[in-house]
């Protein structure tokens, strides 16, 4: 249990796992105190990855190290069963033993660990207490709604004083509704407990409200890691920028310039000099306007496009653009209703220089 | 919670109507259905119209009823405690680990099921018997002897009871999800709490299921016994042997036997069986 010092990560991971498609390599370190979301795409072996740390997946290369102590390393053939490790998993569906009552589940993991019954029954219900649900305790999981079974399925991983804590997708299997509730509540929960957090999601709204580091995990690749602001304001992929709501360009232009080119050749006038040669542009969908046909002053970047789909949200519609620069662009409903927007229609789409912001990719 | 119930006007009928089991069901299923209660139903009520009421009590004191009813419950109920002990491992094994053969000894392990009951017994004493392969150095070594005693209609029993437990307990086991003993084994439990604290509640139902099952045929069994642990009464006559001998000598002790034999199964089956076997 010690070896890690005061101030090295609680956990230290390095996971390699050869998965059907593709090869997960993740490096990963979460501290003492901090909440770490893996965010990617559904298949991008996120579940896996947690598995691994928790000793349910043995890992292919690479390493896990809790507190200094190393728990997996294929090399040097460690492997400590999970039973073993100071790891707690919240199961995505939550998984609580159907035929114990909520106190029973949470007292669990220090039975199995042989505390007395009547030591383990008093402490889940502390837990219980803790985290609200101090009058359910006799109740059979089926018998919970799904942001009861959660917190359950949170007491009773944390009842075993675990130093890291994972979460699968914690919040995928409530409804809509309830989720900003649980949410919140979460996040108060996870601020309280010590040790490391991880939870993956491909839910980047639940990845900013709980998470104080963000690592995004694409084809088995980190493909950004930052801050929830950081990478919101300056995602570096398709991927993260649909997520965040905006698009993002690669490009390529002269450090100090103001013209830059995309790699399908397209021309892009910049609102400041360029900040390196390789960059990533984003621009908000919302910046972009749609003409029916090319604009007479025909102002800089401006691009023929063909409308892919046309995808009506709350008080804006979301058009998919093809093109020399494929782009997403938001318009107001009545917009798109005087340009009769259907897919397979052609028209230009342009964009000021001051809205484009361009920054090292 | 109050966004919990917003169904449309009409599946929230539907639903109610599923769920008052009130839908009116196709004639095309009624009618063969109706056909199969009456096929089965017909043979007891002959058999109560034939039953000697007047006599009946004076039969059922009767030392032969007694004694065969005391030693088919016996047979019945120790050969589904041992198709128990034994069975459950057995079907661990084929369930959750992969062995060379582990086809064969399926095949193996439901082999009773299809064999004639007779053929069972007859292997048995070649097994268990006197001069059998295992019962003859037994019987020299210790003296004890299986076949036409208590312990030979047990053997018997388990041995044609036993696959029906094991074949259930095998299904159960595979239809649950592994990931319930991954959260246990996070939680810090070895294999053997899982397999005590979550696997084996989690087959309960199944267990249940193939107990019942395995109980039931013990307590019908005939073949097997008769061949293997003979007829005798107070010793090995169970109530099938003893319905099958009666109906020689005494119909009406036939009947009235098997009216214990039925009364006896549908005590157990009409509580059971909803419970553990259907919905």
């Amino acid at each position: 249990m010690s070896g890690g010092g005061p101030g090295g990560p609680v956990l230290d991971a390095h996971l390699v796992l050869a998965l059907d498609r593709f090869t997960l390599d993740l490096p990963l370190r979460v501290n003492e105190g901090e909440v770490v979301a893996l965010l990617g795409p559904n298949g991008a072996g996120k579940t896996t990855a947690l598995r691994a740390v928790a000793g349910l997946h043995p890992l292919d290369g690479g390493h896990v190290t809790v507190d200094g102590t190393p728990l997996d390393r294929p090399d040097g053939d460690t492997f400590g069963p999970p039973a073993r490790r100071p790891v707690g998993l919240v199961f995505q569906d939550h998984l609580l033993f159907p035929h114990l009552s909520a106190l029973d589940n949470v007292a669990f993991g220090l039975r199995a660990r042989g505390a007395p019954k009547g030591e383990a029954r008093r402490a889940a219900a502390g837990w219980l207490e803790r985290l609200g649900l101090g009058g359910h305790a006799g109740a059979r999981p089926a018998t919970l709604s799904g942001g009861q079974a959660q917190r359950v399925a949170l007491a009773r991983a944390l009842a075993t004083g675990p130093r890291v804590l994972l979460l699968d997708e914690p919040l995928a299997a409530l409804d809509a509704r309830t989720r900003i509730d649980v949410r919140a509540e979460l996040r108060r929960h996870l601020a309280d407990v010590p040790g490391a957090r991880l939870l993956v999601t491909h839910d980047a709204l639940d990845a900013v409200a709980l998470a104080d580091r963000i690592v995004v995990v694409e084809d088995g690749r980190v493909s950004q890691e930052g801050t929830p602001a950081e990478v919101a304001r300056r995602p570096r992929t398709p991927y993260v920028a649909d997520l965040v709501g905006t698009n993002v360009i690669a490009a390529s232009a002269v450090p100090g310039g103001r013209d830059a080119t995309t790699a399908t050749g397209a021309r892009l006038a910049l609102g400041a000099p360029a900040p390196a040669a390789a960059l990533t542009v984003a621009v908000l969908p919302a910046d972009m306007a749609l003409h029916p046909t090319r604009p007479d002053a025909a102002p800089p970047n401006t691009w023929p496009a063909t409308v892919v789909a046309v995808e009506p949200e709350r008080a804006r519609v979301r058009v998919r653009l093809d093109g020399p620069v494929p782009l997403v662009a938001e318009v107001t409903p009545a917009a798109a209703a005087e340009l009769a927007l259907a897919p397979g229609d052609a028209l230009w789409v342009s964009v000021a220089p001051e809205r484009l912001d361009a920054y090292p990719a | 919670m109050s966004g919990r119930e917003r169904h449309t006007g009409s599946a929230a009928r539907a639903r109610r109507r599923r769920a008052g089991g009130g839908e009116r069901p196709p004639l095309a299923l009624v009618a063969p259905a109706v056909v199969a209660i009456a096929f089965v139903a017909l043979p007891f009520v002959a058999l109560l119209q034939r039953a000697p009421w007047g006599d009946l009590g004076g039969l059922l004191r009767d030392p032969v009823v007694t004694d065969a009813l005391r030693l088919s419950l016996i047979g019945a109920c120790a050969a589904t405690g041992i198709a128990v002990v034994l069975g459950v491992p057995l079907a661990w094994l084929l369930a959750r680990t992969e062995f060379p053969g582990r086809a064969v000894v399926r095949a193996l392990v439901t082999l009773p099921m299809v064999l004639p009951p007779v053929v069972g017994g007859a292997a048995l004493l070649y097994a268990f018997g006197r001069r059998g392969l295992v019962g003859g150095p037994a019987y020299d070594a210790t003296g004890l002897l299986l076949p036409f005693s208590t312990w030979g209609v047990i053997v018997a029993n388990t041995f044609v009871s036993m696959p029906f437990l094991v074949i259930t307990v095998e299904a159960g086991l595979r239809s649950v999800d592994r990931r319930y003993e991954d959260a246990a084994a996070t939680l810090g439990a070895g294999r053997w709490t899982t397999l005590r604290r979550v696997t084996l509640p989690l087959v309960t139902p199944s267990l249940a299921a193939g107990a019942l099952l395995a109980w039931a045929r013990a307590l019908g069994e005939f073949g097997a016994t008769v061949t293997f642990a003979g007829n005798l009464q107070g010793r090995t006559q169970t109530m099938p042997l003893a319905v099958f001998l009666a109906r020689e000598s005494d119909q009406g002790a036939a009947i009235a036997i098997s009216l214990v034999l039925i009364a006896v199964s549908l005590l157990v089956l009409v509580p059971l069986r909803d419970r553990w076997l259907g919905s």
